[in-house]
């Protein structure tokens, strides 16, 4: 009784640590520059909570995140690691786009807009798939390969937005043409929100049920438990990991899909640039749990937004926040995980 | 005359076990003291605290006449203890040189080959040592890697002790001689030596002294030139006559071989983990509802054969067949549908989920599945487990357990439990009796000649001749990179299967 | 200057903070750790450097000072990966992002001034000889002692006690132990001496190679240079042949843009990604026997 009440309260310390640490760091590097803390954390609640636009945008945000923490989730539960959530999502929606302004152009939205989000998943499978051939067929570190491809993924798009698939009609700009507008979704409250969060909560929601209560997932976590083991269990380790990886990728495809049909409406240099990297983190930060990932894929969206004011309010560079962020992370790293078991 | 090393009082405990318990021992130069007992006596636990690893729980080390407040390993080998570890300490991808270099601290800190090299073939000359100081340490079997050990004691100038630790368990038989004398050339040299053994016939050959150790006391020691025999050394060993469980083979006729399965091996090599060739060209039919016994000091391609049969490892050459099919590239999963299973030599590793309860483990090719809407049925499949009296028997733990928070011994039965309640027709059963108490071992035994006489082919890898001779019917003996046999066990002899156990590398290459 | 002597130079100057970042990660990984964070110190080393070079005018401050900050992120990845223990690609990972929000948090500033100095410093008669010349001795310090560093790395790990206790903690620390060292002491000073190295090798790439600062300019070239490790079969002396070749690719740019060749900009850019891609899938049809014990569990 004793013993588990002690465990709470350090569960508690740790927890406590997690929070205040990085604000105190990140309030002494403000200072150090002559910026006020203070006015730096009100910039961020009311970046976050002082419009319904900002929220939406962590919403937005949050849909991203959330799938593409899936994306690394999903593998981590086969004992791989999936690091290339950002190049899958970012071919995921240049496949979409180009289908939406050709191919599936004149198909009425009931049918459309599965139709581009089926498209998503199966571009950001795809691109998955290179990545875990490398693995499992060459025996190439997956992180490194992934990491990779998403370098290869961003000068592919760059040199294909500047190059054919620049819309003529689009003042130079490097973007494809606009999807059809049928195979849009709706923005909500005069923000950008849309109908994507459903779709990533319903997915986390999908994977939490799938990997806890189904025997498949009786199976996956076999794998994940003990790779020896499950082979001397017959299974088809290899096989199950290749599904899983695949199915990674298809979930990152979506956050791609969903930003181009709900949000851009095309495909254009540098949208969602660091979602693939952050949604990593963010399964990272709460052990690849598909249920909490919601919790940290709004923490991480809503700093990500955040750092947009600031910019605007204090002069700040945006990337400054990724400082707030990465202290958060790496103080969890360093008093051993508040949320492992 | 002063010893060079003496302890009093020597005591250790690890939780609630008395590893040792108050002993005193000494060593002089020049002498050999044999420290006998059997596995789990004490030995390697009083070693390691003379060399300073392990911190004794009480007592005193005194070296040359002066007690020592401190005493850690670094310490020891200044004052000129060395030892040859069980497991070698060794850097497989190093050579023998760079691996004698880290050995030597008054070595520098760059390395001089050339002057290296020239002391290494001196000693390794003076002692008749094969050694050769540029070949990577992973190449070089157990015997040649011993040798390294040894050179590392002898190359370092203080060395005054020398402790070897289970040493002529890795040698062949002609080793052993050469060994031996070896040991006693380095005792004329003056060297004080500590022999941990429990082979009588090395004890008698060189010892100057012999301590005896039973369950981690010092039962006996005997001076040489005193009178004294064979039988009184293992009296001592072994204490009163051992409780013996009464084991019955069963009888053939009390078998039914009609679902078990046969399998065959034909031409099959292995190769093991370095890629190299540990087993050539095995040639065995393993009838159907048999006991067979695999023989052999562990390392001679035990784990590699039984991978090899559940399929874990593909072998290099030849065929298998299990009841008529050609199995050698079939999958494991087609093996367990054929009804093969397999406890490996380590089930903690091999076997067990740790982040899963006891229940959820026995769900791995175990209990039988039970679903209901898609998801394993929980609540029926632990119905399911409490039927199985093998549970009880073997004691394993309570189903809501979680795996990673028991110990080994209990994961073991764990394993071995689930293979046995699985159905099987052909189980391998790697070492089940290594590390389990006295009770346990024959409830695993009697469990076995169960499965036998409900018609399942058992083949029972085990490194203790006394208990692949009660419980098996024929003896494959791996050795020297083959397999011998499979003799019967009506018509050998303990000391046939011991000598081809320990024959050496012969036609090999 | 002809044609080949320019992309020569140029496949030298890309290579060498490759050459930098590489061998100090090699060592690391011998060690049993890999760091991905070489990529932020590397970029932490560029910023610092940079703003060092600018404001003092010194070069050996500007190292100093990179080193420093290069290390300070190589000791984060040791203290995460080797006293807690946590994943270390993902420490690696966050520190990339970590070093990326501080260098463009300080490095502000920097953006778009100019290096008043450059640091090139050819080398007497050495630096008359054809194609050699210009290509190998009109270069900068830095350059010079990267020509050297693989065969001080090769010669420490092989002919020193020090070097072969570090490879020795990543093939079994357990025997490290039981001579008497400290497996963990050795790792960390790995780890951290791979972040000051890969720090020098970013002061290079701002300093001397572009000198600017740009946000996020190291863009990859540390993980480029971990990954290059494996091509290297941990091998330093093999670091040459791997960070030219990725300074190749990156000098096909000019090949392509002397013979005008109708290549996007980006796809050029996208090279040295590729060549190392392919590269480590060829290297791995052959077998791995060299790799540190260690990180066979990682990977």
């Amino acid at each position: 009784m004793n013993k588990e009440r002690s465990a709470y309260q350090d569960f508690l310390l740790r927890a406590l640590i997690c929070c205040c640490a990085p604000l105190l760091l990140f309030a002494v590097l403000l200072l150090s520059q002559g910026k006020s803390p203070i006015a730096a954390y009100r910039t961020i609640l009311t970046a976050i909570f002082g419009s319904a636009y900002g929220f939406g945008e962590v919403v937005v945000r949050a849909t991203y995140l959330i799938l593409t923490g899936l994306a690394a989730s999903v593998p981590a539960r086969v004992g791989l690691a999936n690091a290339g959530g950002e190049g899958q999502m970012a071919m995921a929606a240049l496949g979409t786009a180009v289908a939406g302004s050709t191919i599936l152009a004149s198909l009425p939205g009931w049918i459309g807009i599965p139709l581009m989000l089926l498209c998503g998943m199966l571009c950001g499978a795809a691109y998955a798939g290179v990545g875990v051939f490398c693995k499992l067929k060459l025996g190439m570190n997956e992180i490194l390969t992934t990491i990779l491809m998403n370098y290869i993924a961003t000068y592919l798009i760059s040199s294909l937005l500047f190059g054919i698939l620049r819309d003529p009609k689009g003042w130079n700009y490097p973007q494809t043409v606009e999807v059809a507008p049928q195979l849009r979704l709706k923005s909500f409250f005069g923000t950008r929100m849309n109908a994507g969060i459903f779709i990533a909560v319903g997915a986390s929601l999908l994977i939490w049920l799938f990997i806890n209560r189904t025997r498949i997932g009786f199976t996956i976590r076999t794998i994940g438990g003990n790779q020896t083991a499950a082979v001397y269990a017959g299974i088809p380790v290899k096989r199950y990991q290749t599904g899983m990886f695949l199915l990674a990728g298809a979930l990152a495809g979506l956050a791609g899909a969903i930003m181009v049909i709900g949000v851009e409406g095309r495909m254009r240099i540098g949208a969602g640039e660091t979602m693939g990297f952050m949604g990593f983190l963010a399964a990272g930060m709460v052990g690849s749990h598909p249920l909490l990932l919601i919790l940290s894929a709004f923490l991480i969206g809503g700093l990500t937004v955040a750092g947009n004011g600031m910019e605007i309010n204090t002069g700040l560079p945006a990337a400054t926040m990724q400082i707030l962020i990465m202290l958060v992370l790496l103080t969890i790293m360093a008093v051993g995980g508040g949320k492992k078991k | 005359m002063e010893p060079i090393l003496r302890a009093q009082g020597l005591t250790k405990r690890f939780g609630t076990l008395w590893a040792n318990k108050e002993i005193d021992i000494e060593i002089f130069a020049g002498e050999i003291h044999a420290i006998a007992g059997e596995n789990g006596a004490g030995k390697s636990t009083l070693m390691k605290m003379l060399y300073g690893v392990y911190r004794p729980t009480s007592g005193t080390i005194m070296v040359d006449g002066t007690v020592m407040e401190r005493w850690d390993a670094a310490l020891a080998r200044e004052k000129g203890i060395g030892m040859v570890f069980q497991d070698l300490r060794l850097v497989p991808a190093f050579t023998v040189l760079e691996n004698v270099f880290l050995s030597l601290r008054q070595a520098g800190w760059k390395i001089d080959r050339q002057q290296l090299r020239q002391q290494i073939l001196k000693r390794a000359a003076e002692y008749r040592l094969s050694v050769d100081p540029d070949v990577e340490v992973w190449k070089l079997d157990l015997g040649q890697r011993q040798h390294v050990e040894i050179l590392k004691i002898l190359l370092d100038d203080q060395t005054r002790i020398m402790i070897f630790d289970e040493p002529t368990s890795v040698l062949a038989p002609h080793e052993i001689a050469s060994f031996l004398d070896m040991l006693s050339a380095f005792r004329q040299k003056g060297y004080g030596i500590f022999l941990i053994t429990h082979k009588i016939n090395e004890i008698l050959a060189v010892a100057d002294r012999i301590t005896v150790l039973r369950q981690g006391e010092k039962v006996r020691e005997f001076v040489k030139g005193e009178d004294f025999g064979e039988m009184d050394i293992v009296k001592a060993m072994i204490g009163e006559a051992e409780v013996r469980f009464d084991l019955e083979r069963p009888l053939p006729e009390a078998c039914s071989r009609s679902g078990a399965l046969g399998v065959e091996l034909r031409g099959v090599s292995v190769k093991d983990d370095h890629d190299r060739v540990i087993l050539r060209d095995v040639n065995v039919t393993i009838e159907p509802g048999e006991i067979l016994g695999i023989a052999g000091i562990s390392g001679n391609g035990q784990k590699e054969l039984a991978e090899v049969l559940y399929g874990a490892r593909r072998s290099c050459g030849g065929s298998l067949f299990a009841g008529g099919e050609d199995i050698t590239n079939a999958s494991i999963a087609r093996r367990i549908q054929l009804g093969m299973r397999v406890v490996t030599e380590d089930p903690v590793r091999d076997n067990v989920i740790p982040t899963f309860s006891i229940l959820e483990n026995m769900a791995l090719v175990g209990l039988e599945m039970q679903c209901r809407r898609g998801d394993v049925d929980w609540n029926a499949m632990e119905e399911q487990l409490a039927g199985h009296r093998e549970i009880e028997d073997l004691g394993v733990p309570a189903p809501e357990r979680i795996a990673g928070t028991l110990s080994g011994g209990n994961l073991q039965r764990m394993a071995f439990a689930r293979a046995v309640i699985s159905h099987p027709r052909f189980l391998i059963a790697s070492y089940p009796s290594r590390g389990l108490d006295v009770a346990t071992v024959n409830a695993v035994h009697q469990t076995l000649f169960r499965l036998k006489r409900m018609g399942v082919t058992i083949v029972l890898i085990s490194e203790d001749l006394s208990e692949l001779f009660s419980m098996a019917d024929r003896l494959l003996v791996l050795a020297g990179h083959t397999a011998s046999g499979p003799y019967p066990v009506e018509t050998c002899e303990q000391n046939e299967i011991g000598k081809i156990m320990l024959q050496g590398d012969t036609g090999y290459e | 200057m002809s044609e080949l002597t320019t992309i020569l130079i140029c496949m030298i100057s890309a290579g060498t903070p490759i050459i930098y970042a590489l061998t100090g990660d090699l060592i690391g990984q011998r060690a049993g750790i890999i760091s991905l964070s070489v990529e932020g110190s590397m970029l932490c080393g560029a910023c610092v450097g940079f703003m060092l070079a600018s404001s003092t005018g010194s070069l050996l401050l500007a190292v100093l000072g990179a080193a420093a900050a290069g290390g300070a992120i190589g000791s984060m990845q040791a203290f995460l990966s080797i006293s807690r223990k946590s994943n270390m690609m993902t420490t690696g990972f966050i520190l990339i992002f970590f070093a990326q929000g501080l260098t463009t948090f300080f490095g502000r500033g920097q953006l778009g001034t100019s290096l008043g100095k450059s640091f090139s410093l050819a080398i007497p008669g050495l630096s008359k000889l054809p194609i050699l010349g210009p290509v190998l001795f009109s270069q900068d310090i830095l350059t010079y002692f990267s020509y050297l560093l693989p065969v001080a790395a090769w010669w420490a790990l092989t002919r020193t006690r020090l070097g072969l206790l570090i490879c020795s903690v990543g093939e079994r620390p357990e025997v490290t132990e039981a001579y008497g060292y400290h497996p963990k002491r050795l790792q960390y000073g790995a780890v951290i001496l791979a972040g000051v190295l890969a720090g020098i090798g970013g002061a290079h790439m701002s300093v001397i190679y572009a000198m600017s600062w740009a946000n996020n300019m190291i863009n990859g070239r540390g993980i480029i240079a971990s990954s290059l490790v494996i091509l290297c079969s941990w091998k330093p002396q093999r670091a040459y042949m791997a960070a030219y070749l990725f300074g190749l690719a990156q000098a096909l740019q000019i090949f392509f843009q002397i013979h005008e060749v109708p290549v996007s900009m980006y796809v050029t850019l996208m090279m040295p990604y590729l060549f190392t891609l392919i590269a480590l899938a060829v290297i791995s049809t052959s077998k791995k026997p060299s790799m540190p014990e260690k990180l066979k569990i990682v990977t």
